[in-house]
């Protein structure tokens, strides 16, 4: 698409967005925002790190013999000295390794592998230098630790200038290891995910954006043409990211080759008991991997793809691919489930799971997400992690909410529980005050992550959603994922995105949560009447307002004769007292009585009344469920 | 006259009022002992300042369940850390109101029982010993576990999942089995004198005679035990409105369920009982 396009487009957004913020002065909430034209987005970007491949995967041995040319151009601004590897299987070394070494820092199904896995380089020979041998030059360990050697340097023997290419022609042997962390095999299950020697993506300014594979990170690749040629036995089923080109026969093999342009990782999987169902969803061809038994899930999966490919197209930008390649691990081999690659994403769950929760619906619209958030837009998933797992997050609950309503998140006993209500219930599990835009290897554990990059993101999305209007959130986003496609976008970028729908408040807000770890909890701290002259009463309500986000928030307020009132109180100052002059005192107070800022830090202390009335029914339940569990272990 | 048995059970219904309301009642005062720390908890969260807190703490979502769970957590496991004690000698002085019953059996049925002395030391073993049993019983099932991911990689997920609910359903079996012996054991302990080998031995007799039908007996007793506890679940989902959010209506409910568990509980001790010689 040319750019006069996008800033044509661009400018009837803005009217359409004028209209919005005019239309909100009117009330809280603003209706959602009409079709958006966002079909004629581009579907691919010029590449800068492709690869022709061929993997022969010796099935007995879970071993893959890969050999192919990796196609590089120098999109910075500044010649290039050096090139770096990711050579990310190394990590299944041993549990000596940057991934396995902290085990308090280890997640993602991290159990110890029984038998570990590596990659080793046999042959890199750059072509446009002579065809000069490079693996000499290969250094052994990642930058700094010996221990590890999953991000490699690899000097060149002259400059490589920019815009100037370079091929690579390498060979090498991938060792999978068994099933660990996403990777690996099971059995004669095969799920080979950063099994290639990729490169790690340069910068603009000429900065090699590389690092060692972290238990608490994920990647971040330029964008590049991908051809593979898988050679399987021929009882293979495979899945794979891209189109299935073509197929040949030899005996006892079969060779796929799959191509994928614009994308910047490359997945498969391989086992002989995988069921297959074609599907055409909005236009494009979902293939799905699923073993024996699970054929509910199988329909499950397909009525909530249904649903969401055209929800995620018309809320961030189109899918850009043909072919998208959904895979249902069997059950011995669940690590590899709720994963994302470009093209390729894996659900999980028991095969009865489909029957009694939503859990493979909710992974799916989660992995389904990422194919914007990580696939579009390529952010540095180490440096700033919120930019993929949190967006998406909010972008998974608001698909969800619109799927399945408000209430539907887990039902365990008869209790309905709100994706919200499960999200701030982990968020509160771990400290507040760390910001969310900080990178990956920053936090402590994968709990600290889970609690501040996927679930405080979400929920300070949903908050800004709550208090300045969904429809501006939405907007703001959809700006952001349309300018950013096939980009490598900042945090600049979003608030940039952002800057032009929320007011300067709800950006200030969210600068403060995002990048200086603040907070908030409002507390309706004195509720207290005296008598005036006349039969009057004077009520005093005072509310505080800890923390340094501002939010502007309601005021419940009820009379002794049941009136009810509200006020709206724009928390700029930490603390206010409102009066009210009446015959009838005010009996109870409720500050934020909708329970909009979701990032309160204790919506129990948002309240007071002029008396307490104990709710005996926990009490009751817990009598119940222990004279229950004396029932079970009596004779 | 013949009397059917559903007729002999019915007549033995108001012999077990006394002590299947006395049971009820040491449940009720003993768990509730146990429950305390969710009451203080729930009084310090300050959800009591809210207008209709039970309703707004039940409401569709969960948001304010979880939020006291999460505020009063702290509290709320300290409370329960402290009273595992309390769990366990709860546990073990439900021998009371159980001897109790079967005291009440042993005089209407032979006029006479044996002296609490003999009897409580005895049960306490009995039942130590049931679930020193019953944990040997879980040693095969954890293995089977451990082997799972060997055999599932062979079979459908789905295959296996039914052996394995077949191997659950033959523990079952096996603790319905441990279960009844543990009763017959008890019922005699109470009814007659003798030493602790003459007993066991005549309960092995018993059970080899007729333990498949005792067995299949008491499994159905269990099975509308149970039976009554999700009626009166299914019973508050109905209702939820009601149920959950009105203080009483629960707890209505949930000890009409205990009161039936604990008859049907007396019911099965009774039909042991009236098996024993007179």
């Amino acid at each position: 698409m040319s750019i006069w396009r996008q800033r044509s487009r661009a400018r009837a957004h803005e009217v359409a967005l004028a209209l919005l913020l005019l239309g909100s002065c009117a009330g809280p909430e603003l209706p959602a925002p009409g079709p958006t034209p966002v079909d004629d987005l581009p579907r691919s970007t010029p590449p800068v790190a492709s690869y022709t491949l061929r993997a022969e995967l010796d099935a007995a041995a879970h071993v893959i013999h890969g050999s192919g040319e990796i196609h590089w151009v120098n999109s910075s601004a500044v010649p290039v000295q050096e090139l770096y590897l990711h050579l990310y299987l190394n990590a299944f070394e041993g549990p000596h390794t940057l991934l396995y070494r902290d085990p308090a820092r280890r997640a993602r199904g991290g159990a110890v592998s029984r038998r570990w896995g590596h990659i080793q380089i046999e042959r890199i020979v750059a072509r446009q230098l002579a065809d000069a041998d490079l693996l000499p030059a290969l250094e052994p360990h990642s930058p700094g630790d010996p221990q590890d050697g999953t991000d490699r340097r690899l000097p060149l023997p002259q400059p490589i200038a920019p815009g100037a290419a370079l091929t690579l022609d390498v060979r090498w042997t991938s060792v999978l290891p068994e099933l660990s962390i996403r990777t690996g095999f099971v059995g004669e299950f095969h799920f080979a995910g950063q099994w290639f020697p990729k490169l790690a993506r340069l910068e603009p300014d000429g900065q090699w954006a590389h690092f060692a594979f972290d238990p608490l990170s994920e990647f971040y690749s330029d964008y590049g043409d991908y051809d593979v040629t898988l050679d399987v036995p021929e009882q293979m089923v495979v899945g794979a990211t891209g189109h299935l080109n073509s197929e040949s026969r030899a005996p006892g093999r079969r060779a796929l080759r799959y191509q994928a342009d614009s994308v910047h990782d490359f997945a498969w999987t391989a086992w002989p008991r995988f069921r297959q169902r074609e599907e055409r969803i909005a236009g494009i061809d979902v293939h799905l991997l699923y073993p024996p038994g699970y054929e509910h899930d199988a329909d499950v999966t397909v009525d909530v793809l249904r649903l969401a490919l055209p929800h995620y197209g018309a809320r961030y930008g189109s899918y850009p691919y043909a072919d998208l390649t959904v895979v249902h691990p069997p059950a011995e081999a669940l690590e590899a489930g709720g994963m994302e690659y470009p093209a390729l994403i894996t659900t999980g769950g028991l095969w009865h799971e489909s029957y009694w929760s939503r859990a493979v619906e909710y992974v799916t619209v989660h992995e389904l997400g990422h194919q914007w958030f990580y696939g579009l837009l390529a952010s540095n998933e180490r440096r700033w992690p919120f930019l993929d797992e949190g967006l998406n997050s909010y972008a998974e609950s608001v698909a969800l909410r619109e799927f399945f309503g408000t209430t539907a998140s887990a039902t365990p006993l008869g209790l309905q529980l709100s994706g919200e209500a499960l999200r701030r219930y982990v968020m509160l599990s771990r400290s507040a005050s760390l910001p969310i835009a900080l990178g990956a290897t920053e936090y402590r554990s994968m709990r600290d992550v889970g609690s501040i990059v996927y679930q405080r993101t979400a929920l300070l999305f949903q908050t800004l959603a709550n208090v300045y209007g969904e429809a501006l959130v939405a907007e703001g986003l959809r700006r952001y994922a349309v300018r950013q496609r096939f980009g490598h976008p900042t945090p600049d970028d979003l608030l940039a995105a952002l800057a032009e729908t929320l007011p300067p408040a709800a950006l200030d807000n969210t600068r403060k949560a995002l990048f200086e770890g603040h907070g908030v909890n409002y507390v309706l701290s004195k509720l207290e009447t005296t008598a005036l002259e006349g039969g009057l009463v004077e009520s005093r309500v005072s509310v505080k307002r800890d923390g340094e986000l501002q939010f502007p928030v309601l005021l419940a307020l009820r009379t002794a004769a049941g009136e009810q009132l509200t006020e709206r109180w724009d928390s700029a100052e930490t603390a206010h007292v409102f009066r009210h002059r009446g015959q009838s005192p005010i009996v109870s107070a409720w500050v934020d009585p909708n329970a909009a800022v979701l990032l309160d830090d204790n919506l129990l202390d948002n309240a007071a009344s002029d008396q307490t009335r104990l709710p005996l029914v926990p009490s009751e339940r817990s009598l119940a469920a222990l004279q229950w569990l004396g029932g079970l272990l009596a004779p | 006259m013949t009397v059917s048995l559903p007729q002999a059970r019915a007549q033995r219904i108001p012999a077990l009022l006394a002590p299947v309301l006395l049971w009820q009642l040491f449940e009720v005062c003993a768990y509730g002992l146990l429950a305390l720390p969710v009451l203080t908890a729930t009084s310090d969260s300050g959800i009591g300042h809210f207008p209709e807190p039970a309703r707004l703490l039940f409401s569709d979502g969960g948001l304010w369940l979880l939020e006291l769970i999460h505020q009063q957590r702290a509290q709320l496991l300290a409370g329960f850390a402290g009273r595992g004690w309390l769990l366990s000698l709860v546990i073990c002085a439900e021998l009371v109101p159980e001897w109790w019953l079967l005291r009440t059996l042993a005089l209407r049925r032979n006029g006479a029982a044996q002296p609490a002395r003999l009897v409580l030391p005895r049960l306490g073993l009995l039942t130590l010993a049931l679930w020193l049993l019953r944990g040997l019983s879980l040693l095969p099932v954890l293995l089977l576990g451990l082997l799972q991911p060997g055999f599932s990689v062979r079979f459908d997920a789905r295959v296996l999942d039914l052996a394995l609910l077949c191997a659950f359903g033959l523990w079952l079996l096996l603790q319905l089995l441990l279960s009844v012996a543990r009763d017959l054991v008890a019922v005699r302990t109470v009814f007659a004198p003798g030493s602790l080998r003459k007993l066991l031995r005549r309960t092995l007799e018993t059970l080899s005679a007729r333990g498949g039908r005792l067995t299949l007996r008491y499994g159905a007793y269990r099975a509308l035990a149970l039976a009554t506890v999700l009626g009166g679940e299914l019973l508050l989902l109905a209702l939820p409105g009601a149920a959950l959010a009105l203080a009483g209506a629960g707890f209505i409910v949930h000890q009409l369920a205990l009161f039936a568990r604990l008859m049907l509980r007396g019911l099965w001790l009774s039909d042991l009982a009236e098996r024993e010689p007179a």
